[in-house]
């Protein structure tokens, strides 16, 4: 059984069907192949890219090569860790401030104050990870329901097809203007618990990876087998319990297939969002460097593209796990 | 305490069942044998209420069935199993909906005993995917029993299982009779099934417009040990009448030819149902019988 799930994370599926064969000669084989080929394609890969594109010359600088975006991509670590030392040192300094303060027994109060450095790459990353799951939430919270009502009614369905149908191939593009004039004038708490560009990336990605959740749910509930539901007509099973007992359940792989997609789509629309609504994550990113144009700004945007597509790819698998732990086998009732 | 009077049911103008008359006393054990296809699980769904007849009445307890109830449990014939739930949860799904009133110890203590009846209690936390078959049957048949209904109704239920495990299983449901007492009525195509397992066994013959035939009444003592009742020499007799009806009620097959026949390039036209706009609308003439793809013929044998 836990061997099924080890499969079932899929990030070590490769490696793990290679341990499932018995035979060390084959074993060594599949390793080869499972571990050697993707190598050989990198080298071509990087071969290709340091050979042809490298040193390009496009005006204000050359294309850069592999090392390039290496050095670069330290570089943003380094920067990353000398930032978070200049930050610890200056709240080791308020600290001192502080006790001071306190001791000097002065009647006014002491002012905290927060380090107000640059975010650096890393807190990038992490606003850009924080955006998308706020969307994919948002969207998550009103597709799952929508979802379900469009399965179970074909009134429903009907009066809701055209608007999905029309909204789905929208763009991200399309909806910022409108989200930002929205969250601008409605959202004006006196303190603020998101800043307004974190908002509207977010309902941004909410309103682009809606769609896939919403169809796949819908999908899931309509064609449950109808056997369960005959076992619920003569277990006599109220509405609520009939959802969430047998509709949910059986359509729940359906649903985090649905997730899967939206949370890829989320993850593309973000950094268009980003880039636009100026939200201090990756979008941001390449698009300040696109704007500064030194010549080390290529090199830094590559690195972003190579984060971008890491990430991507890790939050895509981890969805695959959740989706692999409730997918049941149908076939067996 | 089961009643039909004369029930059809049409789907989508097939008639599926022709006019069926039943009666099933309380503490019965009723088997309905018929060939796959002749409108045994729809009997069974109009008694269950899960579908209602286009013409006459279904009565339970001298009130006419409308909907599903859980006083008629059903053991359906692909299981039905919910394949998230382990054994143990497809059979709470059911005792917790219908004895809800119960404690929460009372509820468990019912489906233990239920999973211990069918044999089980090694596989209680497997999901149905970890299960043969016949285990699963054996779910689908604790799940039923478990909703302590009046009538069960066993849809086929060992309709997918292999000689061995089906035998096995018939001496299993025909313990669980002797102790539960409960009225049943089950589906069947095995005739011999039926005969060691029911009181009375009633065949339908094949569809369209199916019709239950003359029932046999078996009295063999309980238990039944299916080698004794083998040699009995009115076992025979009552196999062979039940077959008989069978067979001899399958509709007389016709010979179907589909041919294209040389015959004049002209349709007939049929002046008698000219349309109005048809004779105000010149042009469109008599068909031609080159324009037809296929004609069939129907040849008697």
């Amino acid at each position: 059984m836990k061997w099924k799930v080890d499969c079932k994370l899929g990030l070590v599926a490769g490696p793990a069907k290679m341990f499932a064969n018995a035979d060390p000669a084959t074993m060594a084989k599949s390793a080869l192949t499972q571990i050697g080929l993707p190598l050989v394609a990198l080298a071509v890969f990087l071969l290709l890219w340091s050979r042809m594109l490298a040193g390009l010359d496009v005006g204000f600088a050359t294309m850069p090569g592999p090392t390039d975006v290496w050095q670069a991509g330290a570089g943003l670590f380094e920067d990353h860790q000398a930032e978070r030392l200049r930050a610890s040192e200056f709240y080791e300094r308020q600290d001192e401030r502080r006790e001071r303060h306190l001791a000097s027994g002065n009647e006014q109060p002491f002012v905290e104050r927060k380090y107000g450095g640059r975010p650096t790459y890393i807190d990038q990353i992490f606003t850009s990870l924080k955006t998308v799951f706020a969307g994919f939430f948002i969207a998550s919270l009103v597709a799952v329901p929508l979802g379900i009502l469009c399965g179970l009614s074909k009134a429903v369905n009907t009066a809701l097809n055209p608007f999905i149908q029309i909204f789905r191939p929208v763009s991200p593009l399309a909806w910022l203007p409108i989200v930002m004039i929205l969250v601008g004038s409605l959202y004006n708490p006196p303190e603020p618990l998101f800043e307004k560009a974190f908002l509207t990336s977010a309902i941004t990605v909410a309103l682009c990876c809606l769609w896939p959740t919403l169809l796949n749910t819908a999908v899931g509930v309509a064609s449950i087998d109808n056997d369960y539901l005959n076992v619920a007509r003569v277990l006599r099973l109220g509405w609520w319990s009939r959802i969430f007992k047998i509709v949910l359940p059986s359509a729940l792989p359906y649903i985090f297939t649905g997730l899967r997609l939206s949370l890829g789509v989320g993850w593309m629309v973000l950094i268009a969002a980003e880039m636009l609504a100026q939200n201090p994550g990756l979008g941001k990113f390449v698009w300040d460097m696109f704007q500064n144009g030194s010549s080390q700004s290529l090199a830094l945007i590559m690195v972003a593209i190579f984060t971008i597509g890491i990430l991507g790819f890790t939050l895509d698998r981890l969805m695959q796990v959740l989706q692999g732990l409730v997918t049941f086998d149908a076939k067996a009732r | 305490m089961i009643e039909l009077n004369n029930i059809t049911m049409n789907f989508a103008g097939a008639e599926v069942l022709g006019g069926i008359d039943l009666r099933i006393a309380e503490g019965e054990f009723v088997a309905i044998v018929g060939f796959s296809g002749s409108g045994k699980t729809t009997l069974v769904n109009l008694i269950a209420g899960l579908l209602r007849p286009t013409t006459g009445k279904v009565i339970f307890r001298d009130e006419e069935v409308t909907g599903t109830s859980a006083q008629r449990a059903v053991v359906f014939q692909n299981y039905s199993l919910l394949p998230w739930l382990t054994v143990h949860g497809n059979i709470a799904l059911a005792v917790n909906q219908i004895f809800a009133r119960e404690s929460k110890d009372e509820r468990e203590d019912r489906i233990e005993h239920y999973i211990q009846m069918v044999g089980l209690s090694h596989a209680r936390d497997k999901r149905p995917a970890a299960l043969s078959g016949g285990m699963r049957q054996r779910v689908a048949l604790a799940r039923g029993l478990s909703m302590d209904p009046d009538v069960l109704l066993l849809d086929e239920p060992l309709g997918a299982l292999d000689a061995l495990t089906r035998a096995n299983l018939q001496d299993e449901i025909s313990r669980i009779w002797q102790e539960e007492r409960k009225t049943v009525l089950m589906i069947t195509n095995d005739v011999d099934e039926a005969l060691l397992l029911a009181d009375r066994v009633i065949p339908l013959s094949p569809g369209p417009a199916a019709k239950l035939g003359p029932e046999v009444v078996v009295n063999f003592a309980r238990p039944r040990d299916r080698k004794e009742i083998n040699h009995d020499p009115g076992y025979r007799k009552m196999r062979v009448s039940i077959l008989d009806y069978l067979t001899n009620s399958r509709p007389s097959e016709r010979v179907k030819l589909t041919k294209k026949l040389h015959l004049p390039d002209i349709e007939p036209e049929d002046i008698s149902h000219l349309q109005f706009f048809e004779k105000l609308l010149p042009g469109r003439g008599p068909r031609r019988r080159n324009e037809l793809k296929t004609e069939s013929v129907e040849v008697a044998s």
